[in-house]
């Protein structure tokens, strides 16, 4: 099978659903330490962590997740993932560095997320476009395509979008 | 002419007759379903399938009305939940009509199916009323003295369009 077919994904499960995760989205992965809060956040972008010499923010992907899909978990968001800040667009760089969080190191960001998530790969053809009714409203909103399993239902997710949209409703 | 000749003749008349009317009568297969107390109608022609203990899966953004996604076969169907729609109360099932539709992969929330009438055409009673609700059904059945509303599968598509172009 060809790369071309293949999603590399972060595979986040949760209870009947599972979150999917460009694997292009995000750089490495690191476990949760030195996190600190920050003042002046937004509800799901409050703490920030030390690596390497750089401060980055933390957005906090599994609680972001729990409270807009309905989810509870007790698995602990204690896997940080890092992503270039390259990857998103100007708009949401900027929404992730203004004001007080000036501080912050402007080329990588990092995302809190449960310690369950995994690497996977999927056949491109597994995933299915949602209805095309809500189709453009969803994918404006960070879910891009579905991913229907036997026992689960997952969502591809565009952290692009779903960041942007998150910090927006907190301004 | 022996009255045995007679009526063979009629009979034979009469036969002919019936046939002619029911060539002329268009008749139409409806399904009627339950939600809580309330009945309701889908043509037979836009049922595709009766699916029963399903799982439906929350998605985040939508209207209300929109209780999530169901996998039927692997693929994704917008679960509409006409109770919610109408009166604003979920209804608590997890049975299906997963409906054809040209435009969309949806299904409709139900409590049960009630059963499978066929009603000549002319016996439809056509809907004139102009008020909010009358815009989802397109006639009703008269059903032993009650009259039974029948869905228009477009019409909720429509409202989710506008609901979403205005969120």
């Amino acid at each position: 099978m060809s790369d071309h077919d293949l999603l590399h994904a972060l595979y986040v499960p949760f209870d009947r659903i599972h979150i999917l995760i460009n694997r292009t989205q995000c750089a490495t992965s690191v476990f949760a330490a030195e996190i600190s809060p920050i003042e002046g956040g937004a509800p799901y972008y409050r703490e920030s962590i030390g690596i390497g010499g750089f401060t980055l923010g933390v957005f906090d992907l599994q609680r972001y997740l729990c409270d807009t899909f309905r989810l509870a978990t007790t698995v602990p968001a204690q896997l940080i993932l890092i992503m270039p800040l390259d990857r998103l667009s100007e708009e949401t760089r900027k929404a992730l560095v203004t004001g007080p969080l000036e501080e912050l190191d402007r080329e990588q960001l990092a995302m809190r997320i449960s310690s369950d998530t995994a690497m996977r790969s999927f056949e491109i053809a597994e995933l299915r476009p949602l209805g095309i009714t809500m189709r453009d409203h969803l994918v404006a909103r960070g879910l891009v395509a579905a991913h229907p399993e036997e026992q689960s239902f997952g969502f591809l997710i565009d952290l692009d979008q779903l960041i942007r949209l998150s910090l927006e409703m907190a301004a | 002419m022996e009255n045995e000749t007679i009526l063979s003749r009629l009979t034979r008349e009469s036969e002919s007759h019936k046939d002619a009317v029911a060539e002329d009568t268009v008749v139409l297969k409806f399904l009627v379903f339950s939600l809580g107390e309330a009945m309701f109608a889908l043509a037979a022609e836009d049922v595709r399938e009766i699916s029963t203990n399903n799982e439906i899966y929350y998605i985040p953004f939508v209207p209300p009305y929109v209780r999530g996604y169901a996998n039927r076969h692997g693929q994704p169907y917008t679960v509409f939940d006409l109770q919610m729609l109408f009166e604003n109360t979920p209804l608590q099932s997890t049975t299906l009509l997963i409906l054809k539709s040209e435009t969309d992969q949806i299904a409709v929330l139900i409590s049960d199916v009630r059963e499978i009438v066929t009603v000549p055409e002319t016996d439809l009673l056509r809907i004139t009323s102009a008020d909010d609700s009358s815009r989802y059904f397109s006639s009703a059945l008269n059903l032993a003295g009650t009259e039974v509303f029948v869905l228009k599968v477009d019409a909720l598509l429509e409202r989710l369009e506008r609901d979403l172009e205005r969120s």
